[in-house]
């Protein structure tokens, strides 16, 4: 394939021509001036994309995926007062994959593998195994394609061959205009219910739906083991863990749900900025998961005491491992539920 | 008649104690070399004493987070390099002498290994030092995972011990050359043990530099090493040895047969040495260029498919 296909310049983007959004002279016989003057069309996508696209542009600098804020939110709780100094390294580490509008449209980020969808074709619906998949790869799609070894596939994608977009609607990719803290304050997020109704607790057919439904989320019972990590982002001790933990949501009066461990460290950055998370202990490392890798029948729901009595799949007080935050033991709980008689 | 009672009470009691005592030392006694394996109370009774190293094989910034109160760090990283163009493989003995010595182990240490759980990380070390003729060493079940997790002493200082001199004996009848699996290729008394994840054994998907699209050793059979290992009470530990023989009865892979096991890159398939050695395999070896050396030499059969 070329690198830039022919077709591409037969489309609205292509019309406008390299020098549009690459700047550099389209009539020089040489490279060397030919790319005197060449710009990073992503980093000035706001003012290219924005005559056509002006809503879009302005919505989505309050998105997550343009403001990284998630990350800001929870760093800066833990930094505290050394935030300031640990700012510009998590800018420097995590902004190579929130940028710009090409990164979804255009081309696969760097760290993602790089390289355009197609020729340089805009794609108006990302093509997901290559645009989502490139940077939510290492874990999402690896358990939603069932990459994972020992895991199927999630239904969704199973059956239906879902993309991320019939979850995830254009609001959480381009931004509401609102700038939240992190994603658990989004107006605009995937519910189950949305779809199955029917599976609401009280309306349901099924008795462990209206048992359960109000004290434990969809993924306790319908989620395969998952991917944990352990160590840190940056240094080369990080290591993950297929596992499947349950523990306490504390966004939701501490109903039940599966928990993930994320990789950060007390000792994370500290290479460049010595004593970076003074409040470490303050947040949980064990943080409400969302498994992409749904089936109606999983090991969980296959029979009571799968989970009830079952101390192998609950987050426990008695072994949280002391090298992660104090805070940790806010979502674990003391003892599994009884074991059932069946 | 007051008597045969008692005689009859004391039977009993007896004879419950002895059973409850069996039960308990089966799980020990189903390995014929248990001594490989260290549980983590057994672990903190033996701390302090003369002569035990307790080495965490993690990288350095692992270590830095938190380690066994004590223990020194060898980041087993530092065993390995390329080898006549073949990468992560053992360094030449010379090396080994000189690393181990530097950090204060000799030959005679009891040297204890961790990773964070039950990692192929402590079982490579474990490997090496056998290559090295080293005879008092285990590895700890669980690791600092389940230490931790226990509550017993983590700390953050590095501990650093005074240098000696260590002497390996060499013993080359641990390790499996690129020669050495040739020559086992067809042979009846040798069994090749492939020890990847079923996908890689067929070849469906080869893995980071492995060659002509992957495939294995013509012959061989797939024990995958995650196999190894369950949860139980909470904690990442290796099975029992019941369940460990029945894995490699099902697998067809007899004590009296020699066994070679590879992988990729020669570093998971010492889980698999590891746990054959607990269970008394006598002919163990490890090839360690394993498929990183094997299937980027044109002309070597490959077999693909399940």
């Amino acid at each position: 394939m070329a690198y830039v296909e022919p077709d591409f310049l037969k489309t609205t983007h292509g019309k406008l021509g390299c020098v549009h959004c690459h700047g550099g002279n389209n009539k020089a016989g040489e490279k060397e001036v030919a790319h005197k003057g060449k710009k990073s069309a992503s980093a000035e996508a706001g003012r290219l994309c924005a005559p056509c696209h002006g809503k879009i542009v302005e919505t989505y600098k309050t998105s997550l995926h343009a403001t990284f804020r998630g990350a800001y939110t929870v760093m800066s709780q833990r930094a505290g007062e050394r935030w300031p100094a640990v700012k510009p390294v998590i800018d420097k580490a995590c902004f190579k994959c929130h940028a710009s509008c090409g990164g979804c449209h255009i081309f696969r980020e760097g760290p993602g593998g790089g390289g355009l969808f197609g020729g340089h074709k805009f794609f108006r619906r990302p093509p997901i195994t290559q645009s989502c998949d490139g940077c939510h790869g290492g874990r999402i799609g690896m358990e939603y394609f069932g990459r994972m070894e020992g895991n199927e596939p999630d239904v969704h994608w199973e059956r239906r061959k879902m993309e991320c977009f019939e979850c995830h609607r254009i609001a959480e990719f381009h931004g509401d205009g609102k700038i939240y803290p992190t994603r658990f304050e989004k107006e605009s997020k995937p519910s189950c219910l949305g779809c199955h109704p029917d599976a609401a607790p009280g309306k349901s057919k099924l008795v462990s739906h209206n048992v359960h439904g109000d004290k434990l989320s969809c993924y306790v019972c319908h989620s395969q083991s998952y991917k944990n990590c352990y160590g840190c982002h940056v240094g080369k001790g990080s290591n993950s863990e297929t596992e499947f933990k349950i523990g306490k949501d504390i966004r939701s009066e501490g109903k039940f749900t599966t928990l993930r461990h994320v990789p950060t460290t007390r000792t994370m950055i500290k290479a460049l900025v010595p004593d970076a998370m003074p409040h470490y202990d303050l947040l949980p490392t064990w943080t409400k998961a969302f498994p992409h890798n749904i089936r109606r029948v999983t090991k969980q729901n296959q029979s009571c005491n799968n989970c009830h009595g079952n101390k192998d799949i609950f987050l426990l007080k008695g072994s949280l491992d002391p090298r992660y935050p104090k805070a940790n033991a806010k979502v674990a709980i003391e003892k599994p539920p009884e074991r059932r008689s069946q | 008649m007051k008597g045969k009672w008692g005689v009859k009470v004391i039977v009993f009691i007896s004879g419950f104690l002895l059973s409850i005592f069996l039960c308990f030392n089966a799980y020990a006694a189903g390995f014929a070399n248990p001594d490989y394996l260290i549980e983590t109370k057994d672990l903190m009774a033996k701390m302090g004493q003369p002569g035990l190293v307790v080495v965490d094989v993690r990288v350095p910034e692992a270590y830095e987070l938190g380690h066994i109160k004590g223990a020194i760090n060898i980041s087993v990283k530092l065993t390995q390099g390329t080898v006549k163009g073949v990468k992560e493989n053992m360094l030449p003995v010379a090396d080994l002498e000189k690393l181990l010595g530097s950090k204060g182990i000799s030959s005679d240490s009891y040297v204890v290994l961790y990773d964070e759980n039950v990692q192929d990380f402590s079982t490579l070390f474990f490997w090496t030092l056998d290559v090295l003729g080293h005879k008092k060493m285990a590895v700890l079940n669980g690791g600092i995972s389940k230490w931790a997790k226990e509550g017993l002493p983590v700390g953050t200082e590095e501990t650093k011990l005074p240098p000696v001199k260590y002497t390996a004996q060499f013993d080359p009848s641990k390790v499996a050359t690129l020669e050495d699996v040739k020559k086992s290729l067809g042979q009846k008394e040798i069994v090749l043990v492939d020890t990847r994840g079923p996908k890689e054994f067929t070849g469906e998907t080869p893995g980071r530099d492995v060659g002509r699209d992957g495939g294995r050793l013509p012959g061989a059979v797939n024990v995958d090493w995650v196999n190894h290992s369950a949860t139980k009470d909470g904690f990442k530990v290796y099975k029992s040895a019941d369940e460990l023989t029945s894995i490699y009865e099902k697998a067809k892979v007899a004590k009296d047969k020699e066994v070679i096991v590879y992988c990729r890159t020669g570093l998971r398939c010492t889980n698999n040495y590891f746990v054959l050695k607990l269970l008394g395999y006598p002919k163990l070896r490890s090839y360690d260029g394993s498929m990183i050396e094997w299937s980027n030499i044109p002309d070597l059969p490959l077999e693909k498919g399940k």
